[in-house]
């Protein structure tokens, strides 16, 4: 019996742990339609599938993709080590490390266009408020409670302004709370403020952009937020630095192949990777801090 | 194209283009109406599919109205204008629309699908009394205008404005209309590729078809045109089948009979032109053909030939005595035992009248055509009993030897016969072989047929008179006229060139010539005061056959102004027996007053009843007998019952060859009336005999005186 230990006790010292560093990657993403799981799929399998292509040469094996179906899996899969990589906005990625402490923003993720954006603030051309104070006892269009733009960045704003920010079916809330809807895009929070159901809509700058111009005459900006990085790609903080190193390699030069590009642009309209510099990582510890206060 | 000119081949094509025809006519039919109806029948499907997909597309909107209606209302009540896109695309999707429009209760537009959203808050009218579910339909230039009506329980809150466009019926009938047309092409592909291939098998089966159908049929005629072509070729052996009592057979019966008929009319003409109708013998033809064959086989294989000339001897004397129906019995019955010496490889032949032929091959040895030659004549040596008379017959054989006289048929034939005339005339009833000697006699006499030819071209013959004179006072009565003829100089002895004369026919050349001699002599003898004497001239049997003998004679004698009874022709027996042309002219003749006599009388036949049908005036006895009638009591018998006959008959005798006073004595004795030969004169020329004539005369004067 004893002879049986001193044969297995090496294998077990020697085996190696369940981690990033037996040379798999796991992409994970949140869905961005909970009930349409395979829309994740079309939209990031094909990134999926290129990654595992390149990084076959690196020894890299790449897993299938980790689909959550909101931030509480993500964190909960993150948790469980069951996610190596992950693609997030600014505000649910901060929420996620704050949560489980297990994941580290690393590459800057250009999309739509943007390397950064704000909020902005709005209401009807023929409202009459002008400035954030105006807003107690008013209603307000979120996009949805995920979005960063729409909902994190303009209620940490608004909280920061001193108001108190209910959601609207909330029960008895204060004359001065102003109450939120979740609205489910940003194009009908330009509706829903130029139709009068609500007094007063935020979403990004790219998003004023794209509203459709007779609505936009409409409206009016009001206030705007600090400027916010677009995209991030974190790494597991239990990935080997290698794999870490192969994995951001292989993104950061995927904009200069025309099938890295066309895949970039699948995957969530994303114009290409770089580093972040060190006013990024400046501008992530404000949100961070603001995240941490307001939320 | 020469494949076309046989009947079977125009069958053939005729039946495959007929069939080929017949085919293509109803494929060509089939065609045309398949190919209109199906025209037809696509306008009505496309119409009948359009109207189909019309009138499903509303049903589906009028069942789909409620759904479309609770499905359109959380968003638009929420105004999920984003949803109201993505429900929007999905219509569009759906139905192709011209447009979709969402308004709200009042009819403005709340969204148009896009992003832009351009006629957003625009106002429409909207169809009244409509409930949440119900499909408000009108139609419109261009299509359909649909008002789904967006509530819950009876509230409206908004429309879904559906503007249907024809253009989508338009594309799909286009559509449609695209895939019945590939549909059709495919369909006129396969129906022409169907009708090809169609037309091709119907070729090779029409052709297939037609070639055995036209061969059954023609068949019978190839198979009379191959016989027809054979008969043609002279091979009538083919028969055809004469198969069913339709055109055909009877044409092949009638073609059957007429070869068996052919062939028994050639069967006839093969034995009349090859074998003798007495004797059934081979005739003359084939007797040549079998001789030229038999030489060829010999000269092969150097073997030897023997061919035998048999000709009866005194053939024609029966035949003139007991009548041409006995002579051709007697030919057959000689023909019958000739037959049965001979072996079944030998030729016996009939050359014509009496002569026979006998070809015998593999010849091993000259003695054995003398054994057949004896065994011949010991055939014929046995008397022929015919007609209740046993008669007797001989043969001469002639007999030529393959290679060794003759090499050559003619050749062989000719000495075969030189052969048989030299036993003929070295005695009959025997036989001689051909021999080199026959040959130099056979040149000797070509050479002097030609010397005579010659002679009579340059006029080289002379008459020389001999007189006859009257026993018992010595008075010259007549003169007989002789041909003497010089060769080389030399005078050419009478019995030499005259049988040659006479064998050729020349002799009948000289007749004219001669009578106007003997004629011409009369006259100047007259003219020389000799009185009226007669002249005597001989006519061999050719002259007597001559045809214008009697025109001759009367016109000479007109010329010289010349009583006919002064003008004696002689000619011997056998001349009158040769022919009926012959007894004819010398019935003629006598008839006219012209003397006859029969010279030489005693050699032949002796014939009374001759001398009395001829009307003959004078007997000649022949020189031999009186040459020996002194010391030959034969001879003498012979010459005084010739005398006597003479004497009975009351016709003059006249004795030739008197050449002594003793024969002259006893001549004169027993009757004789006339007396010729050297013992009075010899032949003298015309001018010599006048001298003679003269001295005579000056000494019968003398002696008178």
């Amino acid at each position: 019996m004893w002879v049986w230990s001193l044969i297995l006790l090496p294998c077990i010292l020697l085996w190696p742990p369940d981690s990033g560093a037996d040379g798999r990657l796991r992409l994970g993403v949140v869905s961005e339609r909970p009930d349409r799981p395979s829309e994740a799929l079309e939209q990031y399998g094909p990134l999926n599938a290129y990654l595992e292509r390149r990084l076959g040469d690196a020894g890299v094996r790449v897993a299938d993709l980790v689909v959550a179906r909101d931030l509480a899996e993500m964190a909960q899969r993150i948790e469980a080590g069951e996610v190596d990589a992950l693609i997030e906005g600014v505000i649910p990625t901060l929420k996620l490390e704050r949560d489980t402490q297990r994941i580290r923003p690393s590459l800057l993720v250009w999309r739509k266009g943007q390397r950064q954006y704000h909020s902005l603030f709005f209401v009807r051309r023929d409202s009459p408020i002008t400035g954030l104070q105006d807003l107690a006892g008013k209603t307000i269009a979120f996009e949805s409670k995920r979005s960063t733009s729409a909902y994190f960045v303009p209620l940490f704003r608004l909280r920061d302004a001193g108001l108190e920010v209910v959601p609207a079916e909330s029960e008895a809330p204060s004359p001065e709370a102003l109450r939120y809807h979740f609205v489910g895009s940003e194009l009908n929070q330009a509706y829903w403020v130029h139709d009068g159901r609500a007094d007063a809509g935020a979403f990004n700058d790219g998003d004023w952009e794209r509203t459709p111009a007779a609505i936009r005459e409409e409206l009016r900006v009001i206030a705007r937020t600090p400027p916010l990085l677009r995209w991030l790609v974190s790494f597991s903080t239990d990935l080997a630095p290698e794999i870490e190193q192969a994995v951001s390699e292989v993104l950061l030069e995927m904009h200069l192949n025309p099938e890295g590009l066309a895949t970039l642009a699948a995957a969530a309209r994303i114009v290409k990777l770089e580093h972040l510099t060190d006013d990024d990582r400046a501008n992530l510890a404000y949100w961070a801090r603001v995240f941490e206060e307001f939320n | 194209m020469l494949i076309f000119r046989g009947l079977s081949s125009k069958y053939a094509l005729g039946i495959a283009s007929i069939l080929l025809g017949t085919m293509g006519l109803v494929l060509a039919l089939a065609g045309y109406f398949v190919f209109e109806g199906t025209q037809a029948l696509r306008a009505e499907l496309t119409q009948s599919f359009s109207s189909i997909q019309s009138a499903h597309d509303v049903e589906a909107l009028r069942t789909s109205g409620s759904y479309l209606g609770d499905r359109l209302f959380d968003p638009l009540y929420r105004l999920d204008v984003s949803a109201l896109n993505e429900e929007i695309e999905r219509i569009q999707a759906w139905l192709a629309p011209r447009s979709v429009l969402i308004l709200d209760a009042e009819g403005r537009v709340i969204t148009d699908g896009s992003l832009e959203n351009p006629q957003y808050g625009r106002r429409y009218p909207i169809p009244k009394a409509a409930a949440p579910g119900e499909v408000a339909i009108e139609e419109t230039p261009t299509g359909r205008l649909v008002h789904l009506p967006i509530g819950y329980a009876g509230m409206i809150s908004g429309y879904a404005r559906i503007a249907l466009s024809d253009a989508r019926t338009q594309a799909f009938v286009a559509s449609l209309h695209a895939k019945v047309e590939a549909a059709w092409q495919g369909f006129v592909e396969r129906f022409l590729a169907i009708a090809l291939i169609s037309i091709l098998v119907a070729l090779a089966a029409s052709l297939l078809f037609g070639i055995r159908l036209s061969r059954s049929v023609s068949r019978p005629l190839r198979d009379m045109n191959r016989v027809v072509a054979h008969y043609a070729a002279g091979n009538l052996e083919h028969k055809l089948p004469e198969g069913p009592e339709d055109e055909l057979g009877r044409l092949a019966r009638s073609l059957n009979q007429m070869a068996v008929e052919h062939e028994r009319a050639r069967a006839q003409l093969m034995q009349l032109a090859n074998y003798d109708s007495l004797t059934c013998l081979p005739n003359r033809n084939l007797f040549y053909d079998r001789l030229g064959q038999a030489i060829k086989k010999a000269r092969r294989e150097a073997r030897g030939i023997a061919l035998f000339f048999v000709d009866l001897d005194r053939f024609k004397e029966i035949n003139d005595a007991l009548g041409h129906d006995i002579g051709d019995i007697l030919l057959g019955r000689v023909a019958h035992r000739l037959s049965r010496l001979v072996r079944e490889t030998d030729t016996l032949a009939r050359m014509g009248g009496d002569e026979f032929t006998l070809i015998v091959e593999d010849l091993v040895d000259e003695e054995a055509p003398r054994i057949i030659a004896q065994k011949l004549l010991d055939a014929l040596a046995e008397p022929f009993a015919l007609d209740e008379r046993q008669l007797y017959v001989s043969a001469s054989i002639g007999i030529a030897l393959y290679p060794r006289d003759a090499d050559s048929l003619d050749s062989l034939i000719k000495h075969a016969d030189s052969a048989m005339y030299a036993a003929k005339a070295s005695g009959r009833g025997g036989f001689r072989f051909f021999t080199q000697e026959l040959q130099e006699q056979a040149h000797e006499r070509l050479s002097l047929e030609h010397d005579l030819r010659r002679a009579i071209e340059r006029g080289e013959f002379a008459l020389y008179f001999q007189p006859l004179v009257r026993a018992e006072d010595g008075r010259v009565v007549a003169l007989e006229a002789l041909l003497r003829w010089n060769l080389d100089g030399a005078p050419c002895a009478p019995d030499r060139f005259i049988p040659v004369l006479e064998e050729t026919g020349l002799i009948a050349r000289l007749t004219d010539w001669a009578l106007r001699e003997s004629l011409s002599a009369l006259t100047a003898l007259e003219r020389e005061g000799f009185g009226a004497l007669r002249v005597c001239v001989n006519l061999s049997a050719r002259q007597l056959q001559q045809a214008n003998l009697l025109d001759l004679v009367d016109r000479v004698l007109v010329e010289f102004g010349m009583p006919p009874e002064r003008l004696e022709l002689e000619m011997t027996e056998s001349s009158l027996l040769d022919d009926q042309l012959c007894q004819s002219n010398a019935t003629q003749l006598t008839a006219r007053g012209i003397r006859l006599a029969i010279d030489d009388f005693g050699t032949g036949y002796s014939s009374l009843t001759y001398l009395k049908r001829f009307d003959a005036d004078a007997l000649k006895i022949d020189c031999s007998f009186v040459r020996d009638m002194l010391v030959d009591p034969g001879d003498a018998q012979i010459v005084t019952t010739v005398l006597a006959l003479a004497a009975g008959l009351g016709i003059e005798s006249v004795a030739e060859g008197v050449e002594s006073e003793e024969q002259g004595e006893r001549l004169r004795s027993l009757g004789c009336d006339l007396l010729q030969g050297y013992l009075i004169c010899r032949p003298l020329p015309l001018t010599e005999l006048i001298d003679w004539m003269r001295r005579r005369a000056f000494g019968s004067a003398a002696e008178a005186g």
